[in-house]
């Protein structure tokens, strides 16, 4: 059996529970989300132009913070999860 | 001093209601019982509506965070019974304000086969999400997929064309087939998670699968205690959709 690739929202709601726990670099994204540095920044990207998380520049050093839309956004993941789960959907 | 002879009727239990100009008609009478048991089916009958609609908005909203078209058959499938339920409670509300007693006659009468046909059509689309739902997951594991399993819902489409005794009864046996066809893809689904969330949809269409057998019996054999069972066992399933309505949105 092939294993199932990610879909491209299951990375968005893994980078978002990555900073669900709190603020995060990006090598740490990098390592807990288990993504390339470009695709990474990529999503980085769409996931700030959609509000969900914000960057916070301190000093040199650059972390990304989930906004409170990110957060209501992963509650309505995880009541899609339970839908998904009852009719057998795979995401 | 109680008067002599027989009791008059109010002291045997019945009350009488008077209409200007008449004898009075026991309150028991045939046609006003029916009507507030249609009001009681009604009342049931728009609880059992408000859950399909919460379902349908969990449903859309899903289809909407993630654009999967097996969560946009699972939304027009519930949409579709809840427009069924609607249509059901509205014609036996107005059945029971219609002052007219034909026209109450026909409402009652003619609430049986319009929701049927919806749900014929709702079981149909959430039957094709089901298959698609397999052929999706065969496809993600490399498989081919299963042709028979996609293809079940277009069989019935010669039974759907075939008129047999009349409508009503066929489409209760199209109901019969699809229904099974939805719970063993429920059941399917429930063996692999063994989850309560899984489990609601199998005890639903279990109960929506009773209740579509028990009608062309009520009909055949004009029993209206089957007729009454087989309308308890539909909403019992339309329940648990609630129940299952509840835990999504609580979690």
């Amino acid at each position: 059996m092939r294993p199932r690739r990610r879909t491209r929202l299951r990375i968005l709601v893994d980078i978002l529970r990555v900073l669900e726990a709190g603020d995060a670099n990006v090598s740490r994204l990098m390592l807990e989300a288990n993504l390339s540095y470009a695709r990474l920044l990529k999503y980085l990207e769409e996931l700030e132009a959609k509000g969900l998380v914000k960057r916070v520049e301190d000093g040199r050093e650059v972390r990304y913070r989930i906004t409170a839309r990110g957060a209501e956004f992963l509650r309505e993941f995880d009541r899609m999860l339970r839908l998904a789960e009852a009719f057998g959907i795979e995401l | 001093m109680p008067p002599k002879g027989p009791l008059p009727q109010r002291q045997r239990g019945a009350t009488l209601i008077r209409e200007p100009g008449g004898e009075g008609v026991p309150a028991y009478h045939p046609l006003r019982w029916h009507l507030l048991a249609s009001l009681l089916l009604a009342l049931i009958d728009g609880v059992a509506t408000l859950a399909l609609l919460l379902l349908c908005y969990f449903l859309f909203r899903a289809y909407r965070l993630s654009r999967s078209e097996l969560f946009l058959f699972f939304f027009l499938g519930f949409s579709v019974l809840a427009a069924g339920e609607t249509a059901r409670t509205l014609m036996l509300v107005a059945a029971f304000l219609a002052n007219s007693p034909p026209l109450a006659f026909f409402l009652v009468h003619g609430a049986g086969p319009a929701p049927l046909l919806l749900q014929t059509v709702a079981l149909a689309l959430i039957a094709a999400g089901y298959a698609l739902e397999i052929a999706q997951l065969r496809r993600s594991q490399g498989e081919q997929p299963d042709a028979a399993a996609a293809l079940v819902p277009l069989a019935l489409v010669p039974a759907w064309q075939r008129p047999w005794s009349g409508l009503f009864l066929t489409l209760s046996f199209v109901n019969v087939a699809l229904s099974l066809f939805v719970l063993l893809n429920a059941v399917s689904v429930h063996l692999s998670t063994r989850s309560t969330t899984s489990l609601l949809p199998v005890i639903a269409f279990a109960l929506l699968l009773l209740s579509n057998l028990t009608l062309p019996v009520a009909v055949a054999t004009a029993s209206e205690e089957l007729f009454l069972a087989s309308k308890a066992l539909y909403l019992l399933g339309l329940m648990a959709f609630l129940a299952l309505a509840v835990r999504v949105a609580r979690g």
